[in-house]
């Protein structure tokens, strides 16, 4: 995975916030409503966004790193 | 010619007066990048685009996707699919609200393609769009569901174009999939609410177009690949499974994971056994989507 690991759930949502600012968002009318998600990862236990090219210069440069997944089949 | 019980259907298979769900009824929820339902009126996409992050929704000219308002909407960057509108009159749409996740519709001012029509294109990284009541519907016991889905995978990765499945349980581990691929094979499994799967695989993987159908009584399951059986009434009875989201383009559980990595024309849902239709039908896409298997 390449992203960014936040050990708490305020630090990914003030992550997604500066995403959202320096995209015009929110915006009224829009199914859109943030630029980046984050996710928690349950078997990891911390928060992570995944990296796109449009966030690099507002996140910094970003990390690998591993997220265990549950079992899928 | 054929007069068959769902409609009248050409000597090639395809419909003649009617559209795909005309003849076909009752789904669930249905998503084309064509027409498929006469009374359907609403729109086939809404669409993003990356030079202002505007939106707009899009509709059809006659029953083909209305590219070049799409095109002068998007101009010479990007379009990203924001809601895959169901045309079964149930309005489980499909959408993805955080830009990055969204699959792309319009790349550097051209029409993703497969197969020489409109397609979404699903990253294999995160993108995916989500329903998050549309599972619910499909939660019990050995609930009987079909679903025909027009693929078009890219890479060998762990990679599902739908499932459904429960976020944010306890286990985390309620699921249902239908001809997803991992490294080496197709598979279709049910895992119930403590982890008990019936899980079920074929090979061999290709990278076009293929048209996936998959019918289900509710205790056994039968898959088929561009017409041809590859499960048939293989045991998925797990008991108890809880649903809460019918998810294209990656697996929605605590965490989203297994992200389909391709691209995506059509998939429709019943809440029934269409195991006595599915070959006619299949037929109709075939047609429809000029494929030549």
């Amino acid at each position: 995975m390449v992203g960014y690991i936040f050990n708490t759930i305020e630090e990914a949502i003030d992550a997604q916030n500066l995403c959202d600012t320096a995209n015009g968002y929110p915006k009224n009318d829009s199914v859109t409503k943030n630029w980046v998600s984050y996710q928690f990862s349950n078997l990891d236990n911390f928060y992570f966004i995944t990296f796109d090219e449009s966030i690099r210069e507002i996140l910094g440069e970003p990390l690998i790193f591993d997220v265990t997944y549950e079992a899928f089949n | 010619m054929i007069l068959s019980t769902h409609g009248i259907i050409g000597s090639s298979g395809g419909s003649i007066s009617s559209l795909l769900l005309d003849t076909y009824t009752g789904s669930s929820a249905a998503y084309s990048l064509k027409k498929i339902r006469t009374a359907y009126s609403g729109n086939a996409i809404r669409v993003r685009r990356s030079s202002d992050n505007a939106e707009q929704d899009f509709g059809f000219v006659a029953s083909a996707l209305d590219t070049a308002s799409i095109l002068t909407f998007v101009g010479g960057g990007n379009g990203f699919v924001t809601t895959w509108y169901d045309q079964s009159g149930n309005s489980y749409n499909q959408t993805q609200s955080n830009a990055t996740q969204q699959p792309k519709i319009i790349d550097s001012g051209s029409i993703v393609l497969s197969n020489s029509l409109p397609a979404l294109k699903f990253d294999g990284s995160d993108d995916f769009l989500v329903n998050m009541a549309l599972g619910s519907f499909f939660a019990g016991t050995n609930v009987a569901c079909s679903i025909v889905g027009l693929y078009d995978f890219s890479v060998t990765q762990s990679s599902t174009p739908i499932s459904m499945a429960k976020i944010a349980t306890s286990t985390g581990l309620e699921q249902l999939i239908f001809n997803g691929i991992d490294t080496s094979n197709y598979y279709s499994y049910k895992r119930d609410n403590s982890g008990t799967i019936k899980s079920h695989q074929f090979t061999s993987i290709d990278f076009i177009q293929q048209l996936h159908t998959a019918t289900s009584a509710g205790s056994t399951l039968s898959t088929r690949k561009n017409g041809v059986a590859k499960l048939n009434n293989v045991d998925v009875n797990v008991g108890n499974i809880s649903l809460d989201n019918v998810t294209l383009g990656a697996l929605s559980r605590n965490t989203s994971s297994s992200f389909f990595n391709g691209k995506m024309q059509e998939v429709i849902i019943f809440k029934s056994d269409q195991a006595s239709i599915i070959s006619p039908l299949e037929n109709t896409i075939k047609t429809n989507y000029s494929m030549t298997w």
